[in-house]
C-alpha cells in the first residue's frame, strides 16, 4: 500500500513536472577571483571592484515556446559605476546576454543595443557520466569551443555541460543548447553557471525579446575597427 | 471698375514674371572653412587598456568578447572625464 502511494506521488509529480509550457531558471555564477598583484597600483581597485562584483553574480533563462532570454539579474542599488565594472566583468568571465527566436533558429548575442547573429550548432559529445543537482539525474555532455583571437592565437576552450533530459527545453545559459535537455551546470575556464532555482509555468509566459538591430559579428566589428 | 482691378492685378502678376527671367550676375567668394579634428583620446585609451587587461590575465578573448571589453571600457573613460 505505501509503496504504491509513493510511486503515485512520484508519477503525480513527473506529471507536473511535464506540464508546462515555459520555465524560468536562475543560474548562479561561480567564478574565480582575479588575482590581485599589490604592486600594479593603477588597476587595484578595478579589479577589487571586478572580484567584488563577480562574487555576486546571478543570471536569468526565460524560455517559453518563442525561444529564450538569458540576462543577467540586475542589482538595482547599483551605481552607474558599478554598472560598469559588472559589464566588464562578465567579458573577463565570457558570459553574454542572449536571446534566441525559435521561429526562425536564430541566436543573438545581445550587446551595445545590438543583436549580434552568433553560431548555435554545437557539437556536443554525450557521456553517460551522471550527477544529481538538485534532485535531478544530470548527464554529462562536453564541447570544444574552437576560435581565433584577434592576435592570430587558435583556442580549443573545453565546455563542460551537465543536462537533465527530464526537463524538456534544450537551452542552456550563456547561449549554450542543443541537449536533449535543460542544462543545469555549465563549466569552462574559470566560470561556473549553476542553476539554483527553476520555476514551472503552465502557460506561455511573456518575454520580452530584445528587438534591437540585428547584425552579423563582421558587421559589428567593423564598427568598432577590431578586424 | 473690374476690368481695371483685373488690368492692374494682371499687370503686376506679368511685371513679376518678367523680373523672374532676368539673370543676374551674383559675386561670390568661396570662404574658406578650417575643419580641425578632435582625437578621442579615450579610444586609444580603451584600445591600450584592453591591451593591458587581456595580457595581465591571459585571457582569450573573442574577437566579439574583446570588441565588447573595448567598447566598455571606452565607457569607462568617457564616464570619467
Amino acid at each position: 500500500m505505501k509503496k504504491s502511494i509513493i510511486l503515485l506521488f512520484l508519477i503525480s509529480q513527473f506529471c507536473f513536472s511535464q506540464n508546462y509550457k515555459s520555465i524560468m531558471v536562475t543560474y548562479k555564477a561561480v567564478l574565480e577571483s582575479i588575482k590581485i598583484d599589490p604592486t600594479n597600483v593603477n588597476q587595484n581597485d578595478l579589479f577589487t571592484d571586478i572580484n567584488k562584483s563577480a562574487s555576486s553574480k546571478s543570471f536569468i533563462l526565460k524560455a517559453n515556446s518563442n525561444g529564450f532570454v538569458f540576462e543577467e539579474e540586475l542589482i538595482m542599488e547599483e551605481d552607474d559605476n558599478m554598472k560598469r565594472v559588472s559589464k566588464i566583468a562578465n567579458i573577463l568571465f565570457s558570459i553574454n546576454n542572449y536571446s534566441y527566436d525559435k521561429e526562425r533558429d536564430k541566436l543573438f548575442t545581445i550587446t551595445n543595443n545590438l543583436n549580434v547573429i552568433s553560431n548555435h550548432s554545437y557539437e556536443w559529445d554525450l557521456t553517460s557520466e551522471t550527477k544529481k543537482i538538485d534532485n535531478y539525474t544530470c548527464y554529462k555532455a562536453t564541447y570544444i569551443y574552437n576560435f581565433i583571437t584577434t592576435k592570430g592565437k587558435e583556442v580549443n576552450r573545453l565546455i563542460t555541460a551537465w543536462y537533465t533530459p527530464d526537463i524538456s527545453f534544450s537551452y542552456g545559459p550563456n547561449g549554450y543548447m542543443g541537449l536533449p535537455g535543460l542544462i543545469l551546470e555549465l563549466e569552462y575556464d574559470k566560470t561556473k553557471l549553476v542553476a539554483k532555482e527553476i520555476q514551472f509555468f503552465k502557460e506561455d509566459i511573456k518575454i520580452d525579446f530584445p528587438k534591437n538591430r540585428e547584425i552579423t559579428e563582421e558587421e559589428y566589428l567593423k564598427r568598432i575597427k577590431i578586424n | 471698375m473690374k476690368k481695371l482691378m483685373f488690368s492692374a492685378v494682371a499687370l503686376v502678376a506679368f511685371s513679376f514674371a518678367g523680373m523672374a527671367n532676368e539673370v543676374k550676375e551674383i559675386e561670390t567668394t568661396k570662404s574658406k572653412e578650417e575643419v580641425v579634428v578632435v582625437e578621442d583620446e579615450c579610444v586609444q585609451a580603451s584600445f591600450d587598456a584592453a591591451a593591458v587587461v587581456i595580457g595581465m590575465f591571459a585571457l582569450e578573448l573573442t574577437p566579439l568578447q574583446e570588441g565588447t571589453l573595448i567598447l566598455a571600457l571606452y565607457d569607462a573613460c568617457d564616464a570619467g572625464r
